[in-house]
């Protein structure tokens, strides 16, 4: 399998089950999107991802896509006589990505204004001048909560190039960051995505250059 | 008798004063505003502006066709449709430009 076959891949929830060459089954995971957790162990599994059978859950509510999964491994169990070694317990070789996935970037020790020696205005540009891609989201890598900064993020994990994240609703530890990137950038919006010190746009910038193939070559030089 | 007084009291404190004109009640952004704002500022050709409003508040998707963003990347006419937007972006939740065209550009998509 290559990565030119993951487009046959919905973009969707539902659960799916990689095979090695062999065909055996290997794993049996669930995601709200196909692609991104495919490509993940793709990239990070290769060997072992051979082959992948996928089925669409339409609008899950988690309950939905855990049933569903419970569902598949107990017919591999009836089928193989054992879950599959990915799924056993403790076994944690398809969790790799969840396991390397970064902290976001904190612009403060936590402690307030007050004690800073610099202004968040010169911590911000320095974070952007000394990160090759940093993004400014709404919420966390993991746990985006606005649906523009999770487009970004799921743009640069599909792309699968290393990135920082820093969350300006952390008030804790990026105070008054929410605002102060605003004027940065002299962009209205959050988020925003910063190239080599530069910034590149939001979300419908990045969506459209991901789509003409300009953002993976900004990415490559 | 003693609770009639009470109310009455807090009536008294509850209106006293005055405004010092009339009262102007900041409203949402609409679409025919976000259109309107689109066409003069930037000398627009088309524009477009579907309302995806949701509980968040107001919220629309645009796309803008106009000579201004000849010879200009992307960036810099995403810019010039936020600065067209600048007073009515204080009441926009959120919006998504889906298209900023020069006439030519549309010509030649319209053509293939």
């Amino acid at each position: 399998m290559d990565k030119g076959e993951l487009t046959q891949f919905p973009a969707a929830a539902g659960v799916y089950a990689v095979y090695s060459p062999d065909g055996r089954c290997q794993y049996i995971g669930l995601s709200r999107k196909a692609t991104v957790s495919i490509a993940s162990h793709l990239q990070e599994l290769r060997d072992l991802t051979h082959a992948v059978r996928y089925e669409v859950v339409e609008n899950p509510s988690r309950e939905d896509l855990t049933a569903k999964w419970q569902e598949w491994v107990q017919a591999a169990v009836a089928e193989n006589g054992e879950v599959p070694p990915g799924n056993a317990k403790g076994n944690t070789t398809w969790a790799i990505r969840r396991a390397m996935a970064k902290p976001e970037i904190k612009l403060t020790p936590g402690k307030g204004l007050q004690d800073l020696t610099c202004s968040i205005e010169d911590l911000l540009d320095q974070v952007v001048k000394s990160n090759k891609v940093v993004a400014f989201v709404k919420g966390t890598r993991t746990q985006p909560q606005c649906g523009f900064s999770h487009k970004v993020l799921s743009i640069l994990n599909e792309i699968r190039t290393p990135y920082e994240v820093v969350n300006v609703l952390d008030e804790t530890y990026n105070p008054g960051l929410r605002e102060a990137i605003k004027a940065y950038s002299q962009w209205p919006t959050i988020p925003q995505l910063y190239i080599d010190g530069e910034f590149v746009g939001g979300a419908d910038i990045l969506e459209e250059m991901h789509t003409n193939g300009e953002l993976r070559k900004m990415l490559s030089t | 008798m003693a609770l009639r007084a009470t109310t009455l009291s807090l009536q008294k404190v509850l209106f006293s004063g005055s405004f010092a004109g009339p009262l102007v009640i900041r409203g949402m952004a609409t679409a025919a505003d976000v259109e309107k704002a689109l066409k003069e500022r930037l000398k627009a050709s088309e524009v477009t502006v579907i309302d995806t409003s949701g509980g968040c508040g107001a919220s629309f998707d645009v796309a803008v066709i106009s000579e201004a963003f000849e010879g200009k990347r992307l960036l810099e006419r995403h810019r010039l449709i936020n600065n067209a937007l600048a007073e009515e972006m204080k009441q926009i939740h959120a919006l998504s430009i889906r298209q900023c065209w020069t006439p030519e550009q549309q010509k030649k998509a319209q053509g293939t």
